[in-house]
């Protein structure tokens, strides 16, 4: 059952292979307008040299050791990242493309971009961490048409490589400096409005925090405690005023009997140095109180009246009416002045004792009307005060770190070998690309195959027939036989002869692909005008 | 050993050898003579018989070459068998007019004349039948041409001329079992006469005048001609050559659309280049066991 289908099979292909064959002719036409054309098409295609340089990287840096521990990717990896965003940035780009001449015909800043673009394109930087180490192999690759200016890339890569490397041992640490300087400023920043808002806050609410006072309650209660306190003090002194104003009406007992007035002049003395003493305690006072502070004013009040005696005592003195004289030394009489002065010490007690009450009954009376927000403003305070406390505590890590990163940098300076250049800047001289030779061969059996595809085509589009199976298969009548191409003998070298040239236009195409392909390197230069 | 040479052996052997015929032939050549008619006796006695020049034709490109006559002919062997089969066959192998055997092709060039001479003289060499070619390719009478019979009394004449006894138009060959019939003189009516009616008649005639008698027609392609279709109402059998990897194939199906009510149309393959090893052993094969039975393996 196999084995007839088999042979079908292998009679159907061998027919079709029949039928190809009567379109030899054309698809070997075919082959050879295609082949050339593809050729030609190759070698448009511009080389491409590749040049590289390796380095080896050691990428433990001040950074790695300053920033260990704090929320940084992993180290090593962006080490890599930075070292190629370093090399592929814009400005280090475009000196590049500007030292190697790449420039020179971009003149809009468009096509430059593009050059620059195209560079990034054709830079390629990797990164081989060993594993468990800080150390790095670096390989810079770089693809251009132009073998020597591959190479000047690569060198100017390399270049800037290892003079990064090189800075980048104090600038790494530098760079770490730089970084916690930034975050200790930030932090500082926070730290102060943090510090700010808390004391505004504290400011706002005045007593309903918590504080030496304690919270708002034991505020309130003591508060309370104080003025009742107060209110009996008022009374105590109000009554002690009341018998002194007593004491004062029956003064007239203490006015002095007649062996007391008979010094004149100490009487007045008396009034004088007590102007003297009054003006120096006023003096004293102004110093520290305003006018209105209740002992100025008295004190005031008492000068006023001894420079009144002292004035009516000279007039007195003056007329020789000595009586007079001592009436008005009456009140410079020590004891009354004692009385009048408590008295009048009194007075101002009692008006900054009223004055306190009236205070505390006002702050009692806000601390009653505070009684709905004050749990609120104590959990606001509390958080600000969290707040406050956290960044603290991170602004003064960061200057502990700071400090350590100074000591690292000290410790870099002391100069170990961080990077060691492998391999040069080198490129091969021939080109990495196109692989020419693969293509040529390639687009020879591509064109084959397209000539061997016409020519099925044309063997579809106009079919015969070639057995005798097939014919009775396409007719469906009988077959009684099939009578063989005499004279093949005599026709055969004809036949040979025409395959021979067949053979031959064939060859002749595989050895001009050949012959392309070996010499591809001069017929690259010929075609030098269109690549330049 | 050439088809023709075959021929002629078998011709000499009829002479001579009527008296002393090989064992093995005896029955066949006892029943051969028992027909109405003896092969010879078709031929008009007054022409002298065509010599088949073996040379010539193959310089004509109607015979093949000597190197290739041993598969060429065991190639046509297998394929007169059932046509001989169908027309002289038994019971239901037997067709009506199966005979009348029409050469027939899609295109000029397939290899109507060549198949038709090549298969007369393989059936001429079958004791029992004879046969006879006739060229109804009266446009272009190759035939008639090679055996210099152009211009002479042939099919038109005959069908122009209903006096004329077409026996009298009959040449003999110098092969007696093969007789050939030339294409007449050609008249601007040729057409017209192939299609008449009498066509039909004088090809029932040629038929009937003896039962192991084959006619072959050599005709011109169907796509061009009105001639054939006339023809093949008459032909009992009608065999399409179909040269390989030439005939379009559209075009030969077009053709076979003409031949569309004829219940007997096979095809033969012409010019095949296919090198069929196996099928070309097993033909070797019966070509051998063929020789033997006819003749003394000589060469
Ligand atoms: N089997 C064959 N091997 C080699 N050549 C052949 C074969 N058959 C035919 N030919 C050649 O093909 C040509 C055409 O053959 P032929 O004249 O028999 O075709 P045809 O069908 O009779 O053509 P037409 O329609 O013109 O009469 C001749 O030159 C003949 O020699
Ligand atoms: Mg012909």
């Amino acid at each position: 059952m196999n084995a007839p289908s088999l042979q079908n099979t292998l009679e159907d292909f061998l027919d079709l292979l029949r039928g190809l064959w009567r379109f030899r002719w054309p698809a070997l036409i075919v082959a050879w307008c295609l082949a050339p054309l593809l050729w030609i098409g190759i070698f448009m295609i511009p080389n491409t040299y590749e040049s590289y340089a390796k380095v080896f990287v050691d990428t433990r840096t001040a950074l790695s050791e300053a920033t260990e521990g704090l929320s940084i990717a992993s180290p090593m990896d962006s080490e890599i990242e930075r070292v190629r965003d370093a090399l592929l940035g814009g400005p280090e780009l475009r000196k590049v493309a500007n030292d190697t001449g790449l420039m020179a015909g971009a003149l809009t800043g468009a096509q430059q971009q593009a050059v620059i673009a195209n560079l990034r394109k054709n830079i390629d930087i990797t990164g081989n961490l060993e594993p468990r180490s800080t150390m790095a192999l670096f390989t810079i690759t770089y693809r251009d048409p132009n073998r020597t200016r591959s190479l000047q890339v690569v060198d100017h890569l390399l270049n800037t490589f290892v003079e990064g490397t090189l800075g980048g041992k104090q600038q790494g640490s530098e760079e770490a400096e730089k970084f916690l300087t930034r975050q200790i400023a930030a932090y500082g920043e926070r730290l102060s409005t943090s510090e700010q808002r808390l004391a505004a806050f504290k400011k706002q609410n005045v007593g309903l925090l918590p504080g030496e006072q304690g919270d708002y309650f034991s505020h309130l209660q003591t508060s309370m405690s104080d003025l009742t306190k107060d209110k009996e003090r008022l009374s105590l002194e109000l009554r002690k005023r009341a018998v002194l104003s007593q004491q004062l009406h029956a003064g007239q007992q203490f006015t002095a009997g007649p062996g007391d007035s008979g010094t004149q002049n100490p009487a007045a003395l008396d009034t004088e140095g007590q102007i003297a003493q009054a003006q120096q305690k006023l003096n004293q006072l102004l110093l520290k109180f305003t006018n209105k502070y209740p002992d100025v004013m008295a004190l005031r009040q008492t000068l006023k009246q001894l420079k009144a005696r002292e004035a009516a005592q000279i007039a007195a003195a003056k007329r020789g009416d000595l009586g007079a004289a001592a009436q008005l030394s009456l009140t410079a009489n020590p004891v009354y002045q004692k009385l009048q002065e408590q008295y009048d010490a009194e007075g101002v007690t009692i008006a900054s004792i009223q004055q306190e009450i009236s205070d505390r009954e006002q702050e009692i009376a806000k601390l009653r009307s505070m009684i709905s927000t004050a749990p609120e403003v104590q959990a606001q305070y509390a958080k600000l005060t969290r707040d406050y406390n956290v960044t603290r505590t991170q602004y003064d890590a960061l200057l502990g770190r700071l400090d350590r990163a100074r000591l690292g940098q000290q410790a870099a300076t002391t100069g170990v070998v961080k990077f060691q250049v492998i391999d040069p800047p080198t490129a091969e001289f021939a080109p990495v690309a196109p692989r020419r030779a693969l293509l040529i061969l390639g687009a020879l059996i591509l064109s084959f195959a397209v000539g061997g595809g016409v020519a099925y085509l044309m063997q579809l589009l106009r079919p015969v027939f070639v057995s005798q199976r097939q014919l009775g298969a396409v007719t469906g009548l009988p077959v009684l036989g099939s009578v063989s191409m005499a004279w093949l003998d005599e026709r055969r070298s004809v036949l040979r002869s025409e395959r021979r040239r067949y053979l031959w236009a064939m060859a002749g195409l595989a050895v001009l692909g050949l012959g392309i392909l070996v010499l591809q390197a001069h017929i690259y230069s010929l075609f030098g005008g269109v690549h330049a | 050993m050439s088809v023709v040479e075959k021929a002629l052996r078998k011709a000499r052997e009829a002479k001579q050898g009527g008296a002393e015929p090989v064992a093995g032939e005896a029955a066949a050549q006892a029943d051969a003579n028992s027909r109405p008619s003896a092969p010879h006796a078709f031929a008009g006695a007054q022409s002298p018989p065509i010599v088949l020049d073996r040379a010539a034709l193959r310089a004509a490109g109607l015979l093949p070459p000597v190197a290739e006559e041993r598969r060429l002919s065991s190639q046509y062997r297998k394929i007169k068998r059932p046509l001989i089969a169908n027309a002289i066959g038994r019971g239901a192998d037997r067709l009506p007019n199966g005979y009348l055997i029409m050469l027939a092709s899609a295109m000029p060039g397939e290899g109507k004349t060549f198949t038709a001479l090549n298969l007369a003289l393989s059936i001429a060499t079958e004791k029992d039948f004879s046969v006879l070619l006739v060229d109804a390719d009266v446009a272009k009478p190759q035939l008639s041409r090679i055996f210099g019979l152009e211009g002479e009394q042939g099919l038109l004449d005959v069908l122009r001329d209903p006096q004329l006894d077409v026996d009298s138009a009959i040449r003999p060959t110098d092969i007696p079992t093969l007789s050939f019939l030339p294409a007449g003189k050609s008249s601007a009516d040729a057409t017209e006469l192939l299609a008449s009616k009498r066509m039909e008649e004088l090809a029932q005639r040629l038929g009937e005048r003896d039962s192991h008698r084959i006619v072959l027609f050599d005709t011109p392609p169907l796509i061009q001609t009105t001639e054939s279709p006339a023809l093949m109402h008459v032909a009992g059998q009608v065999l399409v050559v179909v040269r390989a990897e030439s005939t379009p194939q559209p075009v030969l199906l077009d053709a076979l659309e003409t031949l569309q009510e004829h219940p007997a149309v096979s095809l033969v393959l012409n010019q095949s280049m296919r090198s069929d090893t196996a099928a070309y052993y097993y033909y070797g094969y019966g070509e051998e066991r063929s020789d033997r039975s006819t003749a003394p393996p000589s060469e």
